[in-house]
């Protein structure tokens, strides 16, 4: 009898420890002020961000960073995605604990990096949120600052990620550095859902390069199982009673499935 | 070690089931490959890569596929990863023709058995259609099903995937056949069952509605707890297509699963790819000519599968009712959309009380367009917590009914009646119905003022057509900012010969409308058959006096059978009628006062003429806070009756009228003080009972309906009639006289006083007398009038007096059964020993006899004969 308890104990403490999985992804949201600038100029927040926060919720990912997005739009999805709490402009569920957040401190000029320490169903793993200046040569500050601030941050050597838009390509040097000493999730997953690079600017037939912005990063002990971005649209009724397919953002949210 | 042990498996399995995985399922008609679509640029050759990463991504557990011919199954079978497949080709069993395949996660998901069937009158083999059903198609169709084991939860889900036919017969047979298949596979319609596909039945569809209105499945389209959907499941290749129905997003993909399910979320997913390739005119195109459909599904743990046992079972052609989802399933059974699967007739019992509080969506029993025409009784069980929000006319239990029979239940909840429509109670609108024994505390909003707004009431919105409501009672709230028509009990009794009988409102009746007929019974009727009888109001009923009454808001016609037995309370602000009734209706009604509620006099006059067994409504009372301020309706297990009493005075009061007591069967009465008569017909306790006057002579008779002891003052006798002879009667001093015995007392002080504490007080016998031969000596507790002569006992002696003997209340009177003069023998066993004389029944006046016959000179203590009459001497 006892033999047999602790054969369930033990096989349930494999199923409740082993391999926990998390979804994670990047999204620019876009503010209110660069949306004018894309598409028809009417892929307004106001009407994009019912179908964003349907998919966020559809989907569940665990966490997701936020870039180009104001406070007020990020407390509207909060508001929306009431399985959601936000650590600044990192969104995670309230299935998973806070333990810690704040920003990296001296980013150079037009740089950002947030970043949270979560723990979810006892594994704890921090995520780093960046959004990098277009500057060439301030992206690539960027990213010295933010491998240096992992270091001083993450002083546990726990899992992490590094989410969001580093202001260029992958040919830019912001990537080449945070690629030699992380993981890319899309250069590792075994699956890829994603047809073009992360950008659309509210306009897929003209803006379908391969170019990825947007990205999402592990620690060398994460395995990531899939990649993916969210290419799913809306309709919108136009002023001649037609229906026009829209995006709800000028960039799709970048999506991993990894295992910590 | 052990203890240990269990406890921490407890917490692993509170940990378990806390993270017990969603189960993710996918319909995805992935388009058969054919050459025109290459053409078009739309080949499977380019989107098969595209269409196998998203399923990929989204890693579903269980993945329902349609159209896939055995080129593309090859595709699929090697892309999607870490799938196994079920399903076989649908035009010979094998490989050939489209497939209905399923995929399921092998490291999530076990398959334990599979098969497949095909859509037609011979399932068992490749075959077309329903052709003796009139079906007509030129496709074969098949349903593949697995029955897996979910390794995360333990649970094990059955799977059936399908792609029916074009043909609207081959589509509803196929629902029939599938629902059959389900019941052989599973064992039953209550397990956890999937059914994925592409239906070819568009939700406006009957096929749709036959799955819809199933009784045991749901869609996850409206089950789902949170949505992403943003075009129809099948807008076609051309992404740019948004595709509608009547209004609503086009769905023919559906993912219908019985009640073992909750859905957490459904989504319809509809990425494209941009190619100028091919001869189609647009570049943004879909994966396929369908999105997917993704429903999370959660599996209830088998208790709470339980509870979702939903299609209640049947005895006897009658669904047992035993849970809120059984309840509406039997809304769904009655109204099923397409004539094959409605059962308007169907019957149903309550097997214990409902708490409705889960069900967030209720939708009536019976419709306006096919009412409700079979029987419904509550079996006296509640039906609590229900939610009637439908925002529509004729919401209510029950929308309509026809020829119904709705009994027995009381009902809580809220009825919110949404602005310009009609028909709303706990039935809507009754036509031809029998609606009785409801108690109904429905709390109801009427929000807006608006003439529109009609034919709301507590229990029946309206009676047409000989409708009747008997025995309800209203103990909730109606509160209306300016409709048609409210009423505590019924809103609107129409043109027809309606009925409303035994009925009570409790509750408040409040209109704030100008001109809204308000009623604590009925709001407004005006035809002259009509009819109501035994109704009361003694809530709160409150509206334009010209408008409102405490019973009936406006009859505007006079009515063949007057009303009658129609009570309301004086003092409070409305009377009986509207002002605006027909005068000659008004009168009717009585006023009664709230001393007249409270005593228990109103609950004797509505049960006036019933008989003590069929007594309709009953109270409590003088049992303190148990007690009942007004009539109750119905049975109550132990105190069911209650009577009227005309005995004694009021506590604490100087009067000396004989007042009317109320008192329940077996209940209490704190004090009864008997003056000039008594009635009882029940038995009750008196927790005091006096009997007390100054009595004119010695002796007297005396009849009491309860056990008196002999004190100082008084020594009572009782009478024996002797074994051996029909013609003595002993004389006995006792310590007490039985209730309801006749005796004899002999004042030895000033005052008779009796008194007895917690007294039973029993019904009375109906014969209270005792006989001796041809002598009979009996009690009452009213005063008598005999014109046949009799004897009177006056003074000292009993004299016998012809014509006229007067008895008074508890005294007992001697009569002969024949009339007239007879011998008696009374036996007085006193201290002093035994006598026993003959009397002399003569007119011999002047001499005295004892009552042994013998003349004597001078009369001792003791009973004597003079002038042929018995006389008493001290």
């Amino acid at each position: 009898m006892k033999k047999i308890f602790l054969f369930i104990i033990i096989s349930m403490i494999t199923f409740c420890v082993s391999a926990q999985n998390l979804y994670i992804g990047s999204f620019y949201v876009t503010t209110q002020d660069e949306e004018k600038l894309y598409g028809d100029g009417n892929d307004k927040w106001t009407t994009r961000r019912t179908y964003i926060c349907d998919m966020f919720n559809f989907e569940q990912p665990d966490v997701l960073g936020l870039q180009s997005a104001t406070s007020s739009q990020i407390s509207n999805m909060v508001l929306r995605m009431s399985s959601y709490a936000a650590a600044g402009d990192i969104l995670y569920k309230k299935t998973i604990e806070l333990a810690d957040s704040g920003h990296v401190s001296d980013m150079p000029e037009g740089s950002t990096c947030s970043w949270a320490k979560l723990q979810k169903d006892g594994s704890t793993f921090y995520v780093f949120n960046v959004f990098f200046s277009t500057d060439n040569s301030i992206a690539t500050t960027s990213a010295t600052r933010v491998i240096a601030a992992i270091s001083e941050i993450n002083t546990e050597n726990l899992p992490f990620f590094i989410v969001g838009n580093l202001g260029g390509n992958e040919k830019k040097n912001a990537y080449t550095r945070l690629n030699a000493r992380y993981y890319d999730c899309y250069r590792k997953a075994s699956v890829i859902s994603a047809e073009y690079g992360t950008v659309n600017n509210f306009d897929l037939a003209a803006n379908h390069s391969a170019d990825r912005f947007d990205f999402v990063f592990t620690s060398k002990t994460v395995t990531t199982q899939a990649y993916g971005q969210l290419q799913y649209a809306y309709y919108t009724k136009e002023s001649d009673g037609s229906y026009k397919r829209r995006l709800p953002s000028t960039h799709f949210p970048v999506m991993a499935k990894v295992t910590l | 070690m052990k203890i240990r042990l269990l406890q921490l498996l407890a917490i692993l399995l509170t940990f378990y089931a806390a993270h017990a995985q969603e189960l993710s399922v996918m319909t995805y008609n992935v388009r058969y490959s054919n050459s025109s679509d290459t053409n078009a640029g739309n080949g499977w050759a380019t989107r098969k890569a595209y269409l196998m990463n998203l399923v990929n991504f989204q890693q579903p557990d269980l993945v329902g596929v349609q159209e896939a011919t055995k080129g593309q199954m090859t595709d699929l079978d090697a892309g999607l990863k870490g799938y196994g497949r079920i399903g076989v080709g649908r035009n010979d069993g094998q490989s050939s023709g489209e497939h209905s395949a399923i995929f399921y996660k092998k490291e999530r998901l076990r398959l334990v058995d599979h098969g497949d069937f095909w859509l037609s009158d011979t399932p068992e083999k490749p075959s077309k259609g329903f052709p003796s059903k009139g079906g007509s198609t030129t496709y074969y169709r098949i349903c593949t099903w697995g029955k897996f084991i979910d390794k995360a939860t333990g649970s094990y889900v059955y799977h059936f995937n399908t792609h029916m036919d074009l043909d609207e017969t081959n589509r509803q047979q196929s629902y029939y056949l599938i629902k059959k298949k389900i019941v052989e596979i599973a064992g039953a319609i209550n397990v956890p069952v999937i059914i994925s596909g592409d239906y070819n039945a568009v939700q406006t569809g009957d096929a749709y509605k036959l799955f819809y209105n199933s009784g045991f499945l749901y869609d996850c389209f409206q089950r789902t707890k949170q949505k992403f959907m943003t075009n129809g499941t099948c807008p076609g290749f051309n992404a740019n297509n948004y595709s509608t129905v009547s209004g609503e997003l086009r769905r023919i993909d559906h993912i219908f699963v019985t009640r073992n399910f909750d859905v957490n979320h459904y989504g319809v997913l509809n990425p494209c790819y941009y190619s100028t390739s091919g001869t189609a005119e647009y570049y943004e195109r879909a994966y396929s000519d369908h999105s997917p459909v993704i429903a999370k599904l959660s599996i209830r743990t088998p208790e709470m599968a339980d509870l979702d046992n939903v299609v209640p079972p049947i005895e006897n052609g009658v669904y047992q009712i035993s849970t809120a989802r059984e309840l509406k399933a039997f809304a769904s059974i009655v109204n099923g959309m397409s004539v094959q699967d409605q059962n308007t007739a169907a019957k149903a019992v309550l097997l214990n009380d409902i708490d409705m509080a889960e069900i967030t969506d209720w939708n009536p029993i019976g419709t306006s367009g096919t009412p409700f025409t079979g029987t419904f009784n509550g079996q006296d069980y509640a039906i609590q917590n229900l939610v009637i929000d439908t925002k529509k006319s004729y919401s209510g239990l029950f929308g309509s009914t026809l020829g119904a029979t709705i009994r027995n239940f009381s009902i809580s909840g809220t009825l919110t009646v949404a602005d310009g429509t009609c028909e709303h109670g706990i039935i809507g609108y009754a036509s031809s119905s029998t609606i009785r024994d409801i108690n109904s505390a429905l709390n109801i909003t009427i929000a807006q003022a608006n003439e529109e707004t009609k034919h709301v009431g507590g229990v029946a919105g309206s009676l047409f057509n000989s409708s009747t409501v008997t025995r309800c009672s209203f103990n909730g709230t109606l509160s209306d900012a300016g409709s048609n028509t409210v009423g505590g009990i019924v809103g609107y009794a129409d043109q027809t010969a309606n009925n409303i009988s035994y009925c009570i409102n409790y509750g408040t009746v409040q209109s704030e409308g100008e001109k809204t007929n308000t009623g604590g019974i009925l709001g407004y009727v005006n035809f002259n058959g009509f009819k109501t009888s035994f109704c009361a109001n003694v809530g709160k009923v409150s509206g334009n006096e010209e408008y409102a009454g405490q019973i009936i808001g406006r009859q505007i016609k006079a009515m063949s059978t007057p009303p009658s037995k129609i009570y309301y309370v004086d003092a409070k602000e409305l009377t009986a009628f509207g002002t605006g009734t027909e005068t000659s209706v008004t009168e009717y009604a009585t006023a009664v006062s709230e001393d007249n509620v409270a005593s228990g006099e109103l609950t004797t006059l509505l049960n006036t003429g019933k008989s003590v067994a069929n007594h309709v409504f009953y109270q409590i009372l003088n049992e303190g806070e148990q007690s009942d301020p007004y009539p109750i309706l119905g049975g109550y297990p132990e105190h069911k009756v209650v009577y009227q009493g005309t005995f004694g005075k009021k506590k604490d009061t100087t009067d000396t009228a004989n007042y009317n007591f109320y008192v329940n069967d077996g209940g209490c009465l704190t004090n009864l003080a008997l003056i000039n008569g008594f009635t009882t017909s029940v038995a009750f306790i008196a927790n005091h009972v006096s009997y007390s006057f100054e009595p004119t002579n010695s002796w007297g008779t005396i009849y009491l309906p309860f056990a008196a002891k002999s004190n100082s003052e008084v020594q009572f006798y009782e009478i024996v009639p002797d074994q051996t002879s029909n013609s003595v009667l002993s004389i006995v001093p006792c310590t007490s006289l039985e209730a309801y015995t006749p005796g004899l007392y002999l004042l030895t002080g000033n005052i008779f006083n009796v008194e007895a504490d917690n007294a039973a007080i029993g019904v009375p016998p109906t014969k209270t007398s005792i006989t001796c031969g041809d002598y009979t000596f009996t009690g009452t507790f009213s005063q008598k009038t005999s014109n046949n002569g009799g004897y009177v006992l006056s003074g000292s002696s009993f004299q016998y007096t012809e014509g006229d003997v007067v008895t008074n209340a508890f005294e007992a009177a001697l009569t002969t059964a024949s009339g007239g003069q007879h011998e008696i023998t009374f036996l007085i066993c006193d201290a002093d020993g035994i006598n026993s004389l003959t009397p002399t029944l003569s007119k011999d006046e002047g001499s005295i006899y004892n009552l042994s016959g013998q003349r004597i000179s001078k009369m001792q203590r003791g009973i004597y004969i003079k002038n042929g009459r018995k006389i008493i001497s001290e």
